[in-house]
């Protein structure tokens, strides 16, 4: 029995930061990213396709997001991928293979730990990934070296990675205390 | 450079070509620094959403939503999505994309899809992801799918097939071989029985789903199988094949396939044939039993009377070759002297499907001696196609052998069978 329309959506929805993630590794660009996740989850339900299962499902958005985003590029950069299609197969592969692991207190950590982020480090990341400067252009903007810039956003992504883990582990703790 | 700087640049665009070969290099090899790279780009689409002050719905709550006083332009995309979406489901139920092409079949094949039931299909015919059956002991399917990976159903079996990046395959009983081009390595094709999974990157495999366990025969190539009932799991190799059990206490291991055969018997009178062939045994003689032949086009079904060996279907998986000089022999009883016919199902060494072959018996061939025997032999060049594609059986595998009477219950009893090479007269 294929899934209707609402399940479809749902499920979509349940692992859009994922698909857009996935997208946002060829396209760098969080619009855009967010553009390409909009248009699979029209096409999920506008298209002549069909899905018997959310597995099939989430294999179709990934392909699907994937030549999107590849589309996107080619019509408005030259630049090579700088990824190799083999190394894109293996990151799509283990971002489904996460697909039954609910990504919801995942990205309610990340936006409560982005929410804690110092200003200063919080309009490096937003030069960066909202407004889709590069390193060079951000460093410049912020009287920086671009070494620097390079550093920062690596220590940047490291602490949020942590913050993130350390709230999902307290969340799971507390959960049976807040029952009793 | 540290692996971060080098992720910071490749995202950055400023590798050097040698350095961009480097990281994809780490990347391949490295499921950390994968991870890590994930765990960027996930966290750049939600400093996107952040900064965009978006107010991401919660899937499971999509309807809820509607009511929050904060409407962004997720509700508008999902109220259009849900327009689009209901508006949408008036044109495209009944259009899905098309997933196996049906390229050569014999006797009746249902195909169902949903709600759908279409008994009967053409050879050439487009099916979008539904199940298909193969109705009688003769019938066979061969379905391509778009990428060129053959599956080739035969006797009694029921298989649902979808395709949407990933090929995933139920067979819920009966026998299918596949040839399967090359998948993408994080999508196998996966082929799931009610015992047994195999998990398939590109290969020529056996798969039967018997009763009590699932019976895999590779030819070619690698699988992977699980077993469901615990979940061990082992790879087998080409020429080697593996037996799924439900009994998790049986130890999961692959053997060496033995080599064809060209001359092999069975003695009905000695052992029990196994449960999947056709027929009643009592230990000492296998009894006919019903089975549909074909299906009209009114839905009614003709019945004939049969017993089978399904020599693939057999532990150790057997592979009995035809030849010019092959005899098929049988000793068998009627309690009315009618005509039987005497079909042999093939398949290509190579994998799929060979044809099916049929040698009408006439009564007065049947010679019985004083308590009603008869020894039957029939020589190979006897038998005639049942499609001019497959002409001739010399040179195939022999996938099973069935002798029966014509719509009437003759009683057809057999207590041995024997498939036997003799020198040309």
């Amino acid at each position: 029995m294929p899934l209707d329309h609402e399940t479809i959506l749902r499920h979509l929805f349940a692992a859009r930061q994922r698909l857009s993630a996935a997208a946002w590794l060829i396209v760098r660009d969080a619009h855009a990213a967010e553009d390409i996740f909009q248009n699979v989850a029209l096409k999920s339900v506008t298209r002549e396709v069909s899905f018997e299962h959310e597995g099939a499902l989430l294999s179709w958005a990934t392909l699907t997001a994937r030549r999107e985003a590849i589309d996107w590029l080619r019509k408005r950069k030259s630049e090579a991928l700088g990824l190799e299609q083999d190394v894109l197969d293996l990151l799509d592969c283990e971002w489904q293979s996460k697909s039954a692991v609910p990504e919801g207190p995942r990205m309610e950590a990340l936006r409560d730990c982005l929410d804690s982020v110092p200003a200063n480090s919080r309009r490096l990341l937003e030069l960066r990934y909202f407004d889709g400067r590069s390193c060079q252009e951000v460093a410049e903007n912020l009287g920086a070296g671009v070494e620097a810039i390079y550093q920062r956003l690596s220590r940047l992504h490291r602490q949020l990675k942590e913050c993130v883990d350390q709230r999902v582990k307290q969340a799971l703790l507390s959960a049976p205390s807040s029952n009793s | 450079m540290n692996d971060d700087l080098l992720l910071q640049r490749l995202l950055d665009g400023t590798l050097t070509p040698t350095e961009q070969i480097e990281i994809n290099q780490r990347l391949g090899t490295d499921a950390a620094l994968r991870e890590h790279l994930r765990e960027i780009a996930e966290q750049a689409v939600a400093m996107g959403d952040f900064a965009r002050g978006a107010d991401i719905p919660d899937p499971d709550h999509l309807q809820r939503a509607n009511k929050s006083p904060r409407i962004t332009h997720w509700l508008a995309l999902a109220a259009s999505i849900a327009l689009l979406a209901a508006s949408a489901w008036l044109w495209n139920s009944r259009r899905e994309t098309p997933v196996v092409t049906l390229i050569d079949s014999s006797g009746s094949i249902a195909w169902s899809h949903g709600g759908d039931l279409r008994q009967s299909v053409a050879d050439g015919d487009q099916l979008s992801a539904g199940t298909l059956e193969t109705i009688g002991e003769t019938a066979t399917a061969q379905l391509a799918f778009a990428d060129g990976t053959l599956i080739t159903l035969s006797g009694e079996s029921e298989f649902s097939f979808s395709e949407d990046g990933q090929k995933r395959l139920l067979l819920r009983k009966g026998t299918l071989s596949a040839q399967v081009k090359p998948q993408p390595k994080c999508r196998p094709m996966l082929v799931r029985t009610p015992s047994a999974e195999a998990e398939v990157l590109g290969t020529v495999f056996n798969l039967s789903a018997r009763p009590e366990d699932t019976l895999l025969k590779v030819d070619e190539g690698l699988v992977k199988l699980r077993r469901l009932a615990d979940g061990s799991s082992i790879e087998v190799p080409a020429k080697r094949s593996a037996v799924a059990s439900l009994d998790s206490a049986l130890k999961l291991d692959s053997a060496t396939t033995p080599e064809p055969l060209t001359g092999w018997s069975f003695d009905f009178t000695s052992a029990m044939p196994p449960q999947d062939w056709r027929g009643n045994s009592d230990g000492t003689r296998m009894m006919a039993s019903p089975y549909v032949a074909s299906r009209k086009s009114s839905g009614a079904v003709l019945t004939h009377f049969g017993v089978s060996l399904r020599t693939a279907q057999l532990t150790p998986p057997l592979a009995l070759i035809v030849t010019a000089q092959s005899v098929i022999h049988f000793r068998l009883r009627q309690n009315e002297g009618k005509p039987l016919q005497l079909m042999l199902l093939t398949s290509k060494t190579s994998g799929g499907y060979g044809g099916n072959f049929e040698k009408k018996i006439a009564s007065d061939e049947l010679r019985p001696d004083a308590n009603g025997w008869c020894e039957l032999a029939v020589p190979i060049r006897a038998f005639r196609p049942l499609s001019p594609r497959h002409e001739s059986p010399v040179g195939k595998i022999l996938t099973s052998v069935l002798l029966s009477s014509f719509q009437t219950d003759t009683k057809l009893a057999v207590t041995h069978f024997e498939l036997k090479s003799a020198p040309q007269p």
